[in-house]
């Protein structure tokens, strides 16, 4: 179940970024996807969503239809001309569903990502950390199976990040979907991926994480200690 | 609601007190007969004023036809050429050599086709505008960051949706200023669109008064052009406000 790539091959402007690639995404787990820029992280969302082509291999969606997958960008994704209310509602418009039901929907997502108080304010009367909480809650409003993530904390300070980080673990165990997470923060790739992709040289590394579920980990010393070997090993990368 | 009113009497106050201001100015600067004082004027203005209403109200509904025309048909095509490249490709280079002629020069095509009705008059006055909204559509549309339309294909939405969620609202500030330099440029060409055939329109007006050589009736039309102008200019402001209210 989940994901299946198999012998993945994909060139961007003569660059070969994947090569005969293999990899296995399942169901219900938290990848995180770090390795050095432009070494094709954000590129294996695209190929994973269908807005990148590539040249041969397969991708297989088991059990899970392409409409159950979304990303959520690194910025800009929420529309600069709309409330956090009606952000939220857009998906369910756009599905059409009944106005009774969406009002609901919103309501019950606004309490939940405590964003009541800013329900009728525009993106730019908001905070980053605010706006990416807005977009993490506009990504679930169809609670995708699999939910893509580019850099999702890139341009918040530490206390936001860490907000953020707790709220995406959080909703992951709620709703059991899958994440993938692109991210170059080596911390974060340690506290929120179950399993860590290593992107180095047109492969796909995985990495088991023994540090995924530990209470109280982020400032416990076996956290520390993955997060230097895991920064070395991006080092060797 | 109340602060908005009061702000609207009190920039129309100031509109009028620096034009009053500048038309004092040249008056005594002129010393000519064909500058009239602004209160032999304002009188001529109050002898007239039922006339001048109908004045105002033929041009305004030109105007607002041909706008209102301009924008159903150069709306729609503006999105299709940014969402459509190849007809970018070739419907550009028609438009960049359309849009710098003086359409006025079509003037008796105009009225040969069409007669010397309402209908020529508010479709010459639509064709002065109509690709200037294209333009700024089209550009405006172009300018749209592709992640908004990836989020939007993220959703899984139509083109229709895509056109109502995203496109419409993303160059809904073009279309407004598509607006404002339409309504200036139309109420410039009114002298052009009203000077035949008809017997209401500040154009007319300006023109037969010019002919008489009667320069209050000849101001006094002009200042009803500059206060149709500021009543349009705060319309499409009102029309801003009201579409980005908090």
């Amino acid at each position: 179940m989940g994901i299946i790539i198999k012998n993945l091959n994909f060139i961007y402007e003569q660059n070969q970024i994947f090569k005969n690639t293999d990899f296995h995404f399942e169901d219900n787990k938290i990848y995180t996807l770090v390795g050095p820029s432009g070494i094709g992280k954000s590129t294996l969302l695209d190929v994973l969503t269908g807005f990148k082509k590539p040249q041969s291999g397969t991708i297989s969606y088991q059990n899970v239809q392409k409409s159950e997958m979304l990303t959520i960008f690194q910025n800009n994704q929420i529309f600069p001309w709309l409330t956090v209310s009606e952000a939220l509602a857009l998906p369910f418009k756009i599905k059409n569903i009944s106005k009774e039901q969406t009002d609901s929907r919103v309501k019950e997502l606004l309490k939940i990502f405590e964003l009541e108080a800013l329900a009728y304010k525009r993106p730019n009367a908001l905070s980053g950390g605010q706006l990416q909480r807005v977009a993490i809650a506009q990504g679930l409003t169809l609670d995708p199976k699999f939910l893509l993530l580019d850099e999702p904390t890139s341009s918040l300070d530490q206390e936001a990040k860490e907000e953020i980080q707790d709220r995406l673990l959080d909703e992951q165990h709620k709703r059991n979907n899958t994440m993938i997470i692109v991210t170059h923060d080596i911390e974060e790739a340690a506290y929120l991926g179950q399993e860590i992709i290593l992107v180095a040289n047109q492969q796909l590394n995985k990495l088991e994480n023994p540090t995924f579920g530990r209470e109280n980990r982020r400032h416990s010393l076996g956290f520390y200690e993955f997060c230097i070997l895991l920064r070395k090993q991006v080092r060797q990368l | 609601m109340k602060k908005s009113y009061s702000y609207f009497f009190y920039s129309l106050f100031l509109g009028v007190l620096s034009y009053l201001s500048v038309w004092i100015l040249l008056f005594i600067l002129s010393n000519n007969h064909a500058i009239p004082s602004p209160t032999v004027t304002i009188i001529k203005m109050w002898e007239i004023r039922e006339l001048l209403g109908l004045h105002m109200l033929a041009s305004s509904l030109r105007i607002i036809i041909a706008l209102l025309l301009a924008i159903i048909t150069g709306v729609p095509l503006g999105i299709l050429l940014s969402m459509f490249p190849r007809s970018d490709h070739l419907l550009s280079p028609l438009l960049y050599f359309l849009y710098p002629l003086p359409k006025v020069a079509f003037l008796p095509v105009f009225m040969l086709f069409w007669g010397l009705g309402n209908f020529s008059k508010i479709l010459l006055l639509f064709s002065i505008i109509v690709l200037q909204v294209i333009i700024l559509v089209r550009d405006g549309a172009k300018m749209i960051p592709e992640n908004y339309q990836r989020i939007m294909v993220n959703f899984q939405a139509s083109i229709w949706q895509q056109i109502r969620y995203l496109i419409l609202p993303a160059i809904f500030p073009n279309i407004l200023a598509s607006l404002r330099v339409s309504i200036g440029i139309a109420l410039a060409s009114l002298f052009f669109a009203e000077n035949y055939a008809t017997d209401y329109g500040l154009g007319y007006l300006i023109l037969s008064a010019w002919t008489k050589m009667d320069y209050p009736e000849m101001f006094a039309g002009i200042f009803c052009i500059a206060l149709l102008g500021f009543f349009f200019f705060r319309a499409i402001d009102a029309l801003e406000r009201f579409s980005y209210k908090e």
